[in-house]
């Protein structure tokens, strides 16, 4: 089956993202899932399934670094109030285009499309890095962000 | 402005958004008068670092670009 990366973003990194977002406010924050599924947009279900791992589990972003210093600043924006859904929507986004950019996604679109298997397939991973990232930020007056 | 700092964080293999998250998460963690210098490469965080400095309450010391080398070099100190 032939899958694009935006559509491998939406079906596996997206999910895998929100997925360890509910889990830091959980288990970091401390927060109800009741209340991380308000701060995330979501139904308390879809959260507890996030928390267990239970879903979102179709890439494994956890033992990466770089994204996981992501995860973190998206759920202590949301904790603090700092970024609101619509905020978080933007930082997601921007961290999904990350992981196909870094090229962490390679090896399960390849599991989808065996014939991108030693293709020399580097189409994610010569598009722009998503300096979009803060505009998830609350810009206050005065500040120099853009 | 020539000052020792107190931590060294090096960005240089880091690409947006990581080298301007985890130098927030290293101002969290300096003591109240330390400085922090940070390297990267990433063309943005001269807009970037600026901001997040700014809204975590430290204070700006220098910003360095080395052209030949494509580096930035930030010092920070929190007050």
């Amino acid at each position: 089956m032939q899958e694009t990366p935006q559509e491998l973003a939406a079906r596996a990194i997206l999910p895998a993202l929100r997925g360890l977002v509910a889990r830091e406010l959980v288990r970091e924050h401390k927060f109800t899932h009741q209340k991380a599924a308000d701060l995330l947009g979501l139904s308390r279900p879809a959260v507890t399934l996030y928390a267990r791992g239970l879903r979102g589990r179709a890439i494994e972003l956890r033992r990466r670094p770089d994204v996981l210093i992501m995860v973190r600043d998206m759920a202590d924006g949301l904790a603090s109030g700092e970024i609101d859904v619509r905020g978080l929507m933007t930082k997601l986004d921007s961290a999904a285009t990350y992981v196909l950019r870094k090229g962490y996604a390679c090896d399960l679109h390849a599991q989808v499309d065996p014939e991108l298997k030693g293709s020399g397939c580097n189409l994610c991973m010569t598009a722009p890095f998503p300096c979009s990232y803060f505009h998830g930020w609350k810009v206050e007056p005065g500040s120099p962000t853009r | 402005m020539n000052e020792t700092p107190t931590v060294r964080l090096d960005c240089r293999e880091d690409v947006c958004p990581v080298p301007v998250l985890r130098t927030k998460e290293a101002i969290a963690k300096l003591t109240p008068g330390a400085t922090l210098e940070v390297l990267t490469k990433d063309p943005m965080a001269t807009v970037d670092i600026p901001a997040v400095v700014h809204k975590a309450g430290a204070v700006l010391l220098s910003m360095k670009a080395d052209e030949e080398n494509e580096t930035a070099t930030f010092l920070i100190r929190r007050p």
